[in-house]
């Protein structure tokens, strides 16, 4: 997955042009007290006296938004050259005499004239100091992180009589629609994850296909009333707007305000106030958001927003974000591997642990037996766990290790994943599968240095004789092979002073490590035996018998003979 | 910091802040604008470092930082669907476009580990104290990424 992921975004560049003589120009001036800002909190009494008025002959817009202008910084998309800009930026609270509108004015007063820079930057990510402090903690979801700041949102908060956003979850929308009372999004409307918080404010990033427009992205936002909140909106210039009011098809009445980059669509309610910040104009060739916006396609876009669901405020219940539906649901996972999820992440998680713990028995009793030790030496069988741990370095390298470590959640949880009946861990360097008697076993391992544990010759032609010539030009030994077509072998063993047996040899799926398993015919006595074999990827160069059960009196369970001298088809 | 070694600073290191900005916003343009205040910070930082390494996890650490502001102010955000991102890379293989798609559309906590993981190869302890977070909902959120990813990218997840 990593290499996948590097490959992928080695190939995102940054576009931008970022030039040392640019820099000067750009370095941020000393914090002063934005003129509007300074003359707000003066007028802020007077606007609250006009409001009333205001109120009454339905005057309320966005100037009546209002909170200053800020100054910003940007480069033109066209020239790449940096341009100044002067903006207006509005609340997204309330209206102007509301208190909610007049706290988020004195935050934003308090911020221009804060040293936020160099306070944040000495704090970077690291403990603010104030931890402990149940006053920090009870600001958690907004932006303070010195003693000054938190003393100034106490204040404000106080003053204004407003509660604070204490928690938030991140939920898909049906989700949302649940705790907050009903869908209120038309079909025309994507449908998408939301921030929510404790007290009903919430936020979205959406989109809508408008009729004789097309798709048009915006951010909806519902501020519950009574609730401190300091989220802001740049509008650029509020007198390039076109205002008015409207009657949505849910029956509400809401102001609509169309410029040249963005539209607006905003909703003053007892509970909450709404705002739906659309992410087009009417100027095609707006820098940033171009659009033909006109009239009847933002109100065709309010019609599809059900006002009426979100005015009315209920305390949502908060019951964490929406968990991400796993990748598989138990039922797959168990048709496909015979095994439930839970089994298979326990069985790995121990296989995990004894690696870490570097409990060899333990591991090798893990590993279904026998397999082939493949690395640039060459193929060895591998018949029982004691074998292995000679070469258990070889295998269990630090490589191998990282690989499982990087891809383990917990000590209980995994990264896994299945393809063909096996389970895999570790990004596909772990394979288990049932063996049998119900238990679970290892039958690959594959480490980064390229030497891998693994079965011993399945999906290969492993048809032909294979023998052993004992450094000589006669053959001594052999092993017959012929394929009978239905994944089965006859199979003649000529063991050199021994015996000849004859049987057949197969496949068993269910062990799963592309080995033959011999039996002999009878009237004989009765030999089992194992095949595995040896070579590259495509082809198959020797072969080794481990017999594993004998009633012949010269062969033992354990003996083993090579027949390495090559293959001959 | 002289003007040689800024330079170098922003040839070998731009893209990266790029990436881990365009993970954090999902947007190109934002992630652009992140990018030039990050190398302002570096301009006015005034600060030695003992390195490449040292320089690197620095960058990191502020382009974080950057990123927070801003997503603290949402409405300073801006969503736009992947299809009409005019420069989304144009990558060489099928499976990762899929791949820049599927990240691309996931929710942004779990788009910044992914890339501080898979790519920035930090580790998980290391991600936590970048993010503030516990070690623990690092590895959840990687977990859960990972779920996300396989659901939607099978057949790419198993090839990988």
């Amino acid at each position: 997955m990593r290499e996948l992921y590097r490959r992928t975004f080695s190939q995102v560049h940054s576009s931008t042009v970022i030039r040392w003589e640019d820099m000067e120009a750009m370095r941020p001036k000393k914090k002063r007290i934005s003129k509007n800002i300074m003359t707000l909190a003066a007028v802020i009494a007077l606007l609250a006296a006009l409001s009333a008025a205001a109120v009454a002959a339905d005057l309320f817009g966005l100037r009546d938004l209002l909170l200053g202008k800020e100054d910003v910084t940007m480069l033109d998309p066209e020239t790449g050259e940096r341009v100044e800009n002067s903006v207006d930026t509005i609340s997204l609270a309330g209206f102007q005499n509301s208190p909610e509108n007049q706290a988020g004015a004195e935050w934003q007063a308090f911020l221009e004239t804060y040293d936020d820079g160099g306070a944040l930057e000495a704090i970077g990510n690291g403990p603010t100091g104030l931890e402990d402090d149940p006053d920090y903690q009870r600001f958690s979801q907004y932006s303070v992180y010195t003693r000054e700041m938190v003393e100034k949102l106490k204040e404000i908060t106080e003053k204004y009589d407003l509660d604070v956003h204490r928690e938030i979850n991140i939920i898909e929308h049906d989700e949302l629609c649940r705790r907050i009372g009903g869908e209120f999004l038309s079909e025309e409307h994507g449908k998408y994850w939301a921030y929510l918080y404790d007290d009903g404010t919430f936020q979205f990033d959406g989109n809508a296909y408008v009729e004789g427009y097309g798709q048009v992205d915006y951010q909806l936002r519902r501020t519950v009333k009574g609730v401190f909140d300091e989220v802001t909106l740049n509008i650029t210039d509020v007198s390039e707007y076109n205002q008015w009011q409207y009657e949505t098809a849910s029956g509400e009445t809401v102001v609509l305000a169309l410029g040249p980059g963005k539209a607006l669509v905003l909703g003053d309610f007892p509970d909450c106030f709404i705002a739906v910040n659309v992410l087009a104009g009417t100027n095609p060739d707006d820098p940033l958001w171009p659009g033909n916006l006109d009239r009847e396609h933002l109100e065709a876009l309010a019609d599809g927003i059900d006002f009426t669901v979100l005015k009315d405020v209920r305390k949502p219940e908060m019951t964490g974000d929406t968990e991400v539906e796993p990748m598989f649901t138990e039922d797959d996972f168990y048709n496909a591997t015979g095994m439930e999820e839970s089994f298979a992440q326990s069985f790995y998680c121990e296989f995990y642990k004894a690696v870490e713990e570097d409990r060899r028995e333990d591991v090798a009793g893990m590993i279904a037996w026998p397999r082939v030790l493949a690395s640039e030496k060459g193929e060895t069988l591998i018949m029982t766990a004691e074998e292995f741990l000679p070469h258990y370095d070889e295998v269990i390298t630090q490589g191998l290790k990282d690989a499982m470590s990087e891809n383990q959640y917990t000590e209980e949880r995994a990264d896994l994943f299945y393809h063909d009946g096996s389970v895999a861990g570790a990004g596909g360097a772990v394979w288990f599968t049932l063996v049998e008697d119900g238990r679970a076993g290892i039958i690959t391992l594959q480490n980064p240095e390229g030497t891998s544990l693994r079965y011993g010759g399945m999906g290969r032609n492993v048809a032909g004789v294979y023998v052993d010539t004992q450094g000589t030009p006669d053959v001594y030994s052999s092993l017959e092979l012929a394929d009978r077509g239905d994944g089965t072998y006859d199979a003649t063993i000529s063991l050199y002073r021994l015996t000849t047996l004859e049987g057949t040899a197969a496949l068993r799926y269910d062990r799963s490590d592309g080995m033959l398993y011999f039996t002999s015919e009878d009237p004989r006595p009765k030999v089992e035996a194992v095949i595995a074999f040896g070579g590259d990827t495509s082809t198959v160069d020797f072969a080794a018998v481990t017999i594993t059960y004998s009633e012949f009196e010269y062969l033992e369970a354990g003996d083993t003979f090579h027949f390495p001298d090559g293959k001959e088809d | 910091m002289e003007q040689s070694e800024f330079q170098n600073a922003v040839g070998q290191y731009q893209d990266m802040v790029y990436r881990i900005a365009l993970h954090q916003f999902g947007v190109s343009q934002d992630a652009e604008d992140a990018v030039q205040e990050v190398f302002l910070r570096l301009y006015t930082a005034e600060k030695p470092f003992e390195g490449g390494e040292h320089l690197r996890r620095w960058l990191i650490r502020v382009t974080i930082n950057v990123c927070k502001d801003a997503l603290k102010s949402p409405w300073r955000r801006r969503r736009v669907p992947l299809d009409s991102v005019p420069d989304q890379p144009v990558f060489d293989k099928p499976e990762e476009r899929e791949l820049y798609q599927a990240v691309m559309a996931l929710p942004e906590k779990y788009r910044t580990v992914l890339d501080l993981f898979y790519y920035e190869e930090l580790s998980t302890k290391e991600i936590a104290a970048l993010l503030s977070l516990r070690q623990s909902a690092v590895t959840t959120r990687l977990s859960r990424a990972r779920e996300l990813l396989k659901k939607q990218l099978k057949e790419v997840w198993k090839d990988a």
